[in-house]
């Protein structure tokens, strides 16, 4: 055989090869396609009587009655379909899917499902569990979270924001660090988890950060702005002084920007001050203006002409949001132009569009 | 003779809230259009205006954004209510949406029936 006919027999192959891979992933697709609608007419004569349970409108139990009363084999779409409603409504709507999927005992088999080897398995059980939104299921899905597929952790994680319940918060910030060589949950998982839980996590995000470590802190002070709970403030005041990780300081400023009071203008106002770090600074000019108490208005006015261009465009935000004394504060140094005139006319054009007109008349024109 | 049922047109790219929102606002005496993207529902509102909308935010194409914006855009249907139904909840988002016009915004997961409250509520108001 010549070196041409190799080359010959070589692009053949490889062809084939080819040819061979698309056919499988196309068979795969149209199989799974087939799946789909055959899964889905199965589930269509009962798609009527689900709407009307997912409406909340079977207060008798009636439509959920006569969608339980279906054979094993037609059950299987139409519990897929249940469990899809039930991640689209809450209230009545939500309660009446989980008791539908209860009376078919879907909660029993996914808490057994939990124990599986597949983790494809325990995720998607953890999800239902955490729709299903039931207190006691807590004490399952604890235990998931230092489950040795990162994925079920992070459902484990997100579901436990879903039911809710005040014992799972301290689980939660306790899943941030690694266990046995495996990390621990993304601090943003856990973050939306302890949002979910409301001021319920309020005690575990106390002792996060009291005691906790960077992640912990990190995350604490996180949901604390992002929820802006006024009940840790004093901690949230200590972590912003004394913190040695900026991260954490960054968002105890924004906390204590979104929780606090006018006694914590002189203390966020300190933090804008040369020498800080820069984005430490941002942070808390911009938790200034969430403060919004108008005292701050000299400090940010100040700020208009820092050399940290982005800083002082900060500022003019932060004064904008301050009511009259920080708009007339923008209008004096947009009449005397410069940089600083320049960025505090901007900050009212932009205060104008955002408010209205109405508010802003005889102010910066 | 009672009046005419309301029309009100239903646009979200899930199939599964635009069914539930169809039924249930139909069983609340609407007459519901259902569309499945933003294009589809400026062509639904903008050939025969319906009294309010119930708009998904983040559609294929058109988001419920979009909608809106062009909704109040254009004089046949400036007078449109439209319902924000979306589950992008951030205060920046409620923001832009009460911005572009929305007359009331209901997060995801949503309750049917305060759904429809919400929709009463926004005739009601809107006389």
């Amino acid at each position: 055989m010549n070196s041409v006919q190799l080359l010959v027999g070589s692009i053949l192959s490889m062809a084939a090869v080819s040819v061979l891979l698309v056919a499988v992933v196309a068979t795969s697709r149209i199989g799974r396609l087939v799946l789909d609608a055959s899964r889905q007419a199965a589930a269509a004569p009962y798609r009527g009587l689900l709407l009307t349970v997912a409406a909340g409108d079977d207060d008798s139990g009636a439509a959920a009655a006569q969608v339980s009363a279906v054979s094993d084999r037609a059950w299987s779409p139409v519990r897929d379909a249940a469990v899809a409603l039930l991640s689209k409504v809450r209230g009545e709507a939500a309660v009446h899917l989980v008791r539908l999927l209860d009376e078919r005992r879907e909660l029993d088999k996914a808490r057994a499902a939990l124990r599986s080897r597949s983790a494809v398995r325990r995720a998607r059980n953890a999800h239902l569990l955490g729709l299903a939104g039931r207190d006691q299921d807590v004490d399952v899905l604890i235990p998931l979270l230092a489950d040795r597929s990162s994925e079920v952790r992070m459902v484990a994680a997100r579901s436990l924001g879903l039911v809710g319940a005040d014992r799972a918060a301290g689980a939660l910030i306790g899943a941030l660090a690694p266990v046995r060589r495996r990390p621990g949950i993304p601090t943003a998982v856990a973050a939306e988890a302890l949002l979910g839980l409301g001021v319920r996590a309020l005690p575990a995000i106390r002792e996060a950060l009291t005691t906790g470590e960077i992640d912990q802190r990190v995350v604490a002070a996180m949901v604390a702005a992002d929820g802006a709970y006024s009940g840790v403030l004093p901690q949230l005041r200590d972590r912003l002084v004394n913190d040695q990780e900026l991260d954490v300081r960054m968002f105890a400023a924004r906390a204590v920007g979104a929780a606090g009071s006018r006694d914590d203008m002189a203390v966020l106002a300190t933090h804008t001050a040369d020498g800080q770090p820069a984005e430490l600074r941002r942070t808390a000019v911009a938790a200034l203006g969430e403060l919004g108490d108008p005292s701050a208005g000299t400090v940010l006015v100040q700020l208009l002409a820092d050399p940290d261009i982005r800083l002082a465009q900060l500022a003019a935000e932060a004064l904008a949001r301050l009511g009259h004394t920080g708009l007339d504060l923008l209008s004096v140094v947009a009449l005397a132009g410069g940089r600083s005139g320049r960025i505090a006319a901007v900050a009212l054009s932009m205060a104008r569009l955002r408010d209205g007109a109405e508010l802003y008349s005889g102010v910066g024109s | 003779m009672g009046s005419a049922p309301v029309r009100v047109v239903i646009a979200d790219d899930d199939p599964d809230i635009r069914d539930l929102v169809m039924y249930k606002l139909t069983q609340a005496g609407f007459d519901v259009v259902a569309v499945s993207d933003g294009a589809s529902a400026l062509a639904a509102i903008e050939s025969d205006p319906p009294r309010l909308a119930v708009l998904d935010v983040m559609m294929p194409g058109l988001s419920g954004v979009d909608v809106l914006r062009r909704l109040r855009e254009n004089d046949v249907t400036r007078e449109v209510r439209v319902v924000l139904l979306t589950a992008r909840i951030r205060d920046s988002d409620v923001d832009a949406g009460f911005e572009a016009g929305a007359d009331d915004y209901v997060a995801k997961p949503f309750s049917p029936r305060e759904l429809v409250h919400r929709v009463n509520s926004v005739l009601a108001r809107s006389g």
